[in-house]
């Protein structure tokens, strides 16, 4: 639990209403839940980019790359994909923010 | 190594200074990681660099120069089952995934290992071999 100030007009408001805590504690669940709802979608549609590109998931992607040289063959002598390294790390990045995320939103959603 | 902020600050201002236009493609900061993307022309050369810093420094990094679109060289540590090999042996299997420095020759038709690298560094590889004009 952590401690937070709370601005005196949105108290007085919530002192009128009753259960400042419950107020409190609903308003940040409804934001925190917003929020990390608008993360999930704005990151799905950064990887989706690269899913459609490579046509495959970036855990599989990372595993292929990592393991089979004739597709890493493939990758460096076309053109579109010659710079195959710098999509790896940034959808990597991508990847594991959005994996975090659903996490977070399902914290939430099963507090 | 200096905070990432800085770190990317510092990679912001030199490749400003040095080249004839600098674009800044992606700059996200996280509490996990932080990653930039930019991409720089000086003289003939198109200089694309990314690169994710985590909070223990590890460093993942993708560096490449072009001319008219065709590779000239690349530097990269992605963990390439190639590189693994060489560097590894039979063993390369028990380092799968792991970061692993390497330079690509032009067309990506070659490859080699060396130490790891930074933007700064690869400005200066690309100055000191590919003599780039300095537009300041």
């Amino acid at each position: 639990m952590k401690t937070l100030k709370l601005n005196e007009p949105y108290a007085r408001v919530l002192e009128h209403l009753g259960d400042v805590q419950k107020h409190v504690d609903e308003a940040l669940y409804r934001y925190a839940l917003q929020q990390a709802q608008q993360q999930v979608l704005d990151l799905e549609s950064q990887v989706q980019q690269w899913e459609d590109r490579y046509g495959c998931s970036y855990d599989l992607f990372a595993y292929r790359t990592a393991v089979d040289e004739a597709y890493v063959h493939e990758l460096n002598a076309q053109p579109e994909t010659h710079m195959w390294e710098a999509d790896l790390i940034t959808w990597e990045f991508y990847a594991t923010e959005l994996r975090a995320w659903r996490q977070q939103l399902n914290t939430l959603t099963m507090s | 190594m200096a905070s990432t902020t800085e770190y990317f600050d510092h990679v912001l201002i030199l490749y400003r200074s040095v080249c004839a236009s600098v674009n800044l493609v992606m700059r996200d900061g996280r509490p996990e990681r932080a990653l930039l993307k930019l991409n720089a022309r000086s003289g003939d050369f198109d200089l694309y660099i990314s690169e994710i810093v985590f909070p223990n420094e590890l460093r993942k990094y993708a560096y490449y120069v072009l001319r008219q679109k065709k590779v000239i060289a690349g530097f990269d540590n992605a963990p390439d089952p190639e590189m693994l090999k060489l560097k590894y042996g039979p063993e390369y299997v028990q380092h799968r995934l792991e970061p692993l420095p390497h330079m690509h020759g032009v067309d990506k038709m070659t490859a080699t290992l060396m130490d790891c690298m930074d933007a700064e560094q690869f400005l200066a590889w690309v100055q000191t071999n590919l003599a780039l004009r300095v537009d300041s």
